[in-house]
């Protein structure tokens, strides 16, 4: 009896389905049924990936966190944000922060020098203006220097959190190396 | 290997035919082409340019499984580990480059987008820009990281490729490595098979000559001289390589006769079947359709009664002459014309000239040659 190759290859895909773990022998002359699709390589599936990953993705929850609160911390501490905006309402308004404090400091000094200088009848006069420079000049100066402060400080969570995530990011991809040849090996390699 | 018992007369015992023709390598497969002698002609394909190895004969079925277990069982083991091996590797081979793309991908997931650094909003005193510069100087900074990030999981996805390379490389050359193997396994296979298969010949060779020799005594016990003779000069003898060559033709020769003998006797059986149920139902045997053949099997037949004839007057032909020795080996010497009138005798036994040669044997091993005998000789023998 003589097979067809269309005969052939149907009885190899029967035999083949009902035998998922048979390949047919490579000197074999008939034809050869569907090659057996290998199975998918998920790193999820490696241990040693599974544990580390579950390490990184705390440091950077940790990390996120802290970030987060240093952010709220820091806005109801400074009243600025981490973008150098002055904070007026929402959860990181601070109404004594320190800008705040600054500006109430500032409105202060401007009303007692006005007041003073009326006192003494130079209400109108350039000395006024001189000491409202003055204080207008002072208030700049602490104003630059709490914000220039308040930068560094959300500077130094973001760095923080950057290196965090950064690190996370190297570690994960030996990871994957990592579960990578360990799947090879698995499947013979 | 335990080797079969031979017996010519046991006919319970499997008696193995030899294999005709055996010289390495030995293929124990294929389809065995069979061509009657006057069978139509077969339309001959174009020869290829490329010689082709000689086809090696085939083996009769009991021997050729005899040698196929003995090398199932030498390396059964070893060709299906090479196969396993084999279908492993060829299977990861497939597998690698999905793997691989698969934790590129998986890895490069991990890429963040470097977006536009957002410039804080300036707050219209003096020193805003610069604080917003410098804010800018920081987002830039970041992003320069992440940007740094980026290109490390770049560069491992490129190394992984090169990887994947440099293991695929390696997998074609594990699979040369598990063919070459493969290849000399069956180099191997070919050498056993040769050395078993002579193995097993040497054994069936020497136990049919043990069985002949047994046989030719026993016949020649019984006084069966020609057929002891022809016993021990049809032995098999072991046979050389040089034999075993020569003899290919003729064995694939005799193969087509044999044919030809099983398709005559399974005709003749069926004529017999036939003239049985034409006499069960007419009662007499319907005529020969062909004189020839009647006249062919007759004179068979009369061969045949010719042939047991002379059995019979050589049988007893030679009682005579052991009779004859026996008495010349006695006190009492025969004159010549009792030898002759003993010839006389014995003459429709065993041919003349063999029987003059024999008696004149006898006479020369006489005590005293020539005594009393007078042959035209002078030393007492006669001639044929």
């Amino acid at each position: 009896m003589n097979w067809t190759p269309q005969q052939l290859q149907q009885l190899a895909d029967a035999y083949s389905a009902k035998n998922p773990t048979w390949t047919p022998p490579a000197e074999q002359n008939a034809a050869l049924p569907n090659p057996i699709q290998p199975a998918t390589f998920n790193p999820n599936s490696d241990p040693g990936f599974v544990l580390g990953n579950a390490a990184i993705l705390q440091a950077n929850q940790n990390a996120q966190g802290n970030y987060d609160y240093g952010v709220l911390s820091g806005s109801q501490q400074f009243g600025y944000d981490a973008n150098g905006n002055l904070i007026t309402s929402g959860a990181g308004y601070n109404p004594f922060n320190q800008a705040a404090q600054l500006q109430r400091s500032y409105d202060n000094a401007k009303r007692g020098t006005t007041n003073s200088y009326a006192a003494s009848g130079q209400l109108y006069s350039g000395a006024l203006q001189n000491a409202q420079g003055e204080n207008t000049y002072q208030y700049n100066k602490s104003s630059d220097a709490l914000q220039r402060g308040a930068s560094d400080y959300y500077h130094g969570l973001q760095s923080n959190l950057d290196s965090t995530k950064l690190a996370g990011q190297t570690s994960y991809a030996q990871l994957v190396m990592n579960a990578l040849q360990n799947y090879l090996s698995s499947q013979g390699g | 290997m335990a080797l079969p018992t031979y017996s010519l007369n046991n006919p319970g015992v499997p008696k193995y035919s030899f294999p005709s023709a055996p010289d390495a390598p030995v293929a124990t497969g294929g389809k065995q082409q069979s061509r009657s002698p006057r069978g139509p002609k077969v339309k001959k394909s174009k020869p290829s340019p490329v010689k082709s190895a000689p086809k090696a004969p085939a083996l009769d079925p009991t021997t050729k499984a005899l040698l196929d277990a003995a090398v199932k069982l030498r390396f059964g083991g070893q060709e299906q580990a090479l196969g396993q091996q084999l279908q492993s590797s060829a299977r990861f081979a497939s597998g690698v480059p999905t793997w691989y793309s698969q934790a590129i991908a998986n890895i490069k997931a991990q890429q963040t987008p470097v977006g536009p650094v957002q410039a804080p909003t300036p707050t219209g005193d003096p020193a805003a820009d610069s604080r917003a510069n410098l804010n800018a100087a920081f987002a830039q900074q970041v992003a320069q990281r992440q940007g740094a990030e980026n290109d490390f999981l770049t560069n491992v996805g490129a190394g992984l490729q090169v990887q994947q390379g440099n293991v695929l490389n390696a997998n074609a050359q594990q699979q040369n490595q598990i063919r070459q193997q493969q290849t000399q396994l069956a180099g191997d296979k070919g050498a056993f098979k040769t050395t078993t298969l002579a193995d097993m010949q040497a054994e069936q060779a020497k136990a049919a000559q043990e069985q002949a020799k047994i046989q030719a005594s026993l016949a020649i016990a019984d006084g069966k001289l020609g057929l002891a003779r022809d016993i021990l000069n049809n032995v098999t003898k072991p046979k050389t390589t040089a034999e075993i060559k020569s003899k290919r033709s003729a064995a694939r020769a005799q193969k087509i006769n044999a044919q030809a003998n099983q398709q005559r006797a399974a005709d003749a059986h069926a004529k017999a079947q036939r003239d049985a149920n034409f006499f069960a139902k007419h009662g007499y045997y319907p005529s020969s359709s062909s004189p020839k053949i009647t006249a062919k099997a007759k004179q068979i037949t009369d061969q045949r009664k010719e042939n047991a004839k002379l059995a019979d007057q050589t049988s007893r032909g030679a009682a005579v002459l052991r009779q004859y020795v026996a008495t010349l080996k006695g006190k009492s010497v025969p004159s010549r014309q009792t030898l002759i009138d003993m010839l006389e005798t014995s003459k429709h036994g065993i041919s003349h000239v063999a029987a003059v040669r024999a008696v004149n044997k006898v006479l020369r091993d006489l005590p005293s040659p020539g005594a009393g005998l007078g042959g035209p000789y002078g030393n007492g023998t006669m001639s044929p």
